[in-house]
């Protein structure tokens, strides 16, 4: 899975998470930029990302996450 | 072959591809949705699709609702640990029982202080029930190197005072969960010998939570077994408990909200009562009509033989429950019969099954019929067939029954059939013992009746008798379950827990009466159900109801003769009646008409009636007081 398809993914994933159908992701994009995205909906959000790809994140993976972008390099390295 | 994987409840059919589109269509609809919400909850969702359920039930509720198919629910979520993430997923499966689901949460933590304070929210939540989910990080439980007895009085006494404060005197349902063991063991095997040690502990308090008295109100979820079965080390998740005070992995959140949401509709009486069975291949191996006695597998001494046999003593196990067993099969009826009678392992007997249908027609007009025979909705069977094209045909045609998908190997049956919850219970009562053998004798009287002339010669010949008493102890938790699940012979439909039905016991202003019924088909047990407040001289019958299985037998006209010679007894001079419509209770519409009440007042469609009693004629059906 290369980079496109992994925004793609996880672009279904916060559309669901966050309840914004409209929803749309650049990798730069953080938190802060993306309603809806607070420290509960974190939570639900790295289960249904680590569901929908099939990978477990570490507690210090977690704790680094700030932009859409570290997910897709995450998600990268582990499922790669 | 699939793997059986209990975690993604998979006696459940697969979430079809265009599921979230379906969700989507409910949300910009017009339409009354309960049906299509009800329908959609039926597949094994994952938490995401549990979510995009819920945020169509909650666009949905913005819209006039008129079906009656979902029953409101107010549910409290008290817990010492974090529950919003699981709660729209709790919201979703409870769909999948028909509730209709509200959920109030407290405020983390804040467990003891929302019992305490009147003007919580829990307390001012106007709840039907209060979920305890409590997590043992924050049970008072004593030190594990201590020596102090496996269960503190401490611990004790915080429960039971949740438990009384959070029941409210009886008005809600207090759902407490037993608590799952932790991972580690300080000791290793001797954790299994320290009377102190954390899991000896929670052995202890779920014990004592099994010992509380039904009568308390309470209902237990049993968490402890549901980690059991998917075991602890996956149960419990250090990372998300670290990171949100998660108190299970999120992982299992579709499984737990589907135990919690079974026993909601347990509690609103939705619990199945009849299991209908397929023959070729779900009760024995290979078809009977092509196969021949000696062809089919089942008996000892063959893997697929004993697997079959599992099968069988399963669904006897759950007619001894009280679980009503038919048969619907396609196949000749002499074919059919042949297992039953001759082959030497058959562990079900036709006297099992209380209607046997072996025919051509297809299995969803059938299953009417079986319903209809017995006298029960479609929404009380369950039907275990191992064909997936039968199973689609059913669940299209009839949603309302319960189809298990099954693995392909026999050998998982029984956990599908036990696994799904559809005969969850919250109480067992000697009559629920009986239940299958009252249905089946009903399905005799259904003969008898068209071997009669008229109406009058059958009901003579049933030689019918019944003991009519006040509410007491022996009686209490079946008078609490017919108040609490009757729907259609129920003239107000009002809803009592055991903790109400006491103090009515105790209050000498209220007149109740329990009335149980035999014939010579057996003992129907308890079957009507009548409350009475006094006004004056007068008796306002707060509810009356009666069990459908006695339905056309005039049961009713002899309960009015029982309570007239009681009110006449008291000084009464009048009786009251209301018939507040429920969109079920529609076959009591006219109960009062046909009992001589005249309507004195209409309100709402609400009715009022009266009776003097003054010259009242005994209307004297042929029901023997005994």
């Amino acid at each position: 899975m290369n980079q496109d398809e992994i925004l793609v993914k996880i672009t279904e994933i916060m559309r669901e998470t966050f309840n914004t159908p409209s929803l749309t992701l650049t990798p730069e994009m953080t938190a802060k930029d993306i309603k809806g995205w607070d420290s509960m909906k974190n939570i639900w959000l790295i289960v249904a990302i680590e569901e929908a790809f099939g990978v477990k994140l570490s507690t210090a993976e977690v704790i680094s996450i700030e932009s859409v972008a570290d997910y897709i390099k995450l998600i990268e390295e582990k499922s790669a | 072959m699939k793997e059986w994987n209990f975690e993604s409840c998979p006696w459940l059919p697969a979430t079809p591809d265009d599921f979230r589109n379906q969700c989507q269509a409910v949300r910009q609809s017009d339409e009354d949705s309960s049906t299509d919400l009800y329908r959609l909850a039926q597949f094994a969702l994952n938490n995401s699709q549990l979510n995009s359920l819920a945020h169509a039930f909650a666009e949905a509720q913005k819209k006039p609702q008129k079906s009656q198919l979902l029953k409101p629910f107010r549910l409290g979520l008290v817990s010492n640990a974090t529950t919003a993430l699981f709660v729209p997923a709790l919201i979703a499966s409870s769909l999948r029982f028909a509730i209709s689901l509200t959920v109030v949460e407290a405020p983390f933590g804040q467990v003891m202080q929302e019992a305490l304070d009147p003007d919580s929210q829990i307390n001012q939540g106007e709840l039907d029930g209060v979920l305890l989910a409590l997590d043992y990080r924050g049970l008072p439980f004593a030190d594990i190197l201590g020596e102090a007895a496996s269960l503190s009085s401490d611990t004790k006494d915080y429960i039971n005072s949740l438990i009384e404060k959070f029941s409210d005197g009886g008005r809600r349902v207090v759902i407490v969960q037993t608590i799952p063991q932790p991972t580690e063991a300080l000791f290793g095997s001797y954790d299994a010998r320290m009377v102190s040690s954390m899991q000896r502990q929670i052995a202890a308090f779920n014990s004592y939570l099994a010992e509380l008295p039904q009568k308390s109100g309470t209902v237990i979820l049993d968490v402890a077994n549901l980690a059991n079965r998917v075991g602890l080390d996956r149960w419990h998740d250090p990372i998300q408990w670290n990171f949100a005070k998660l108190p299970f992995s999120q992982m299992v959140v579709p499984l737990y909200t589907d135990f919690i949401a079974r026993l909601l509709g347990a509690i609103r009486g939705k619990s199945r009562k009849c299991l209908v069975l397929d023959l070729d291949n779900t009760l024995w191996g290979g078809v009977i009509g092509d196969d021949g006695l000696d062809g089919i597998v089942l008996g000892q001494g063959n893997a697929l033989g004993e697997a079959f046999l599992e099968i069988q003593r399963t669904a006897l196990n759950l007619r001894k429950r009280g679980i009503v067993l038919a048969v619907c099969s396609k196949n000749d009826e002499i074919n059919a019969r042949m297992p039953f009678r001759k082959h030497p392992d058959m562990i079900l007997k036709e006297d099992h099954i209380a209607v046997f249908l072996a025919n051509w027609n297809d299995k969803a007009s059938n299953l009417e019929e079986i319903a209809r025979v017995l006298n029960i909705g479609l929404d009380a069977l369950v039907f275990l067939d191992d064909n997936p094209a039968e199973r689609a045909q059913v669940r299209e045609a009839l949603p309302q029954v319960a189809v298990p998908e099954l693995p392909d190997d026999p050998a998982f049956y029984p956990r599908a059939l036990l696994g799904g919850g559809y005969f969850e219970a919250i109480a067992y009562t000697p009559d629920d013992q009986q239940r299958a053998q009252q249905y089946q004798a009903n399905s005799q009287r259904t003969s008898l009746q068209s071997n009669c002339r008229n109406i009058d010669e059958f009901l003579q010949s049933l030689a019918m008798q019944a003991q009519v008493a006040q509410f007491d102890q022996m009686g209490r938790s079946r008078i609490v379950q017919l108040i609490n699940k009757t729907n259609q012979f129920n003239l107000t439909t009002r809803r009592y827990t055991e903790a109400q039905i006491i103090s009515m016991e105790e209050d000498s202003s209220i007149f109740t009466l329990q009335v149980r019924l035999q014939d010579r088909f057996g003992d129907n047990g308890m079957i009507s159900v009548v409350i009475c407040r006094t006004q004056g001289n007068l008796w306002d019958i707060d509810l009356w109801l009666m069990s459908c299985r006695v339905l056309k037998r005039r049961v009713e006209e002899f309960v009015l003769d029982q309570l007239v010679i009681e009110a006449k007894k008291h000084g009464i001079t009048t009786l009251q009646g209301v018939w507040i419509p429920s969109s079920r209770n529609d076959l009591v519409k006219d109960h009062y008409a046909n009992l001589n009440f005249k309507l004195i007042k209409e309100e709402d469609s609400t009715t009022y009636w009266q009776l003097p009693l003054k010259d009242y004629i005994p209307l004297n059906p042929p029901i023997k007081l005994a």
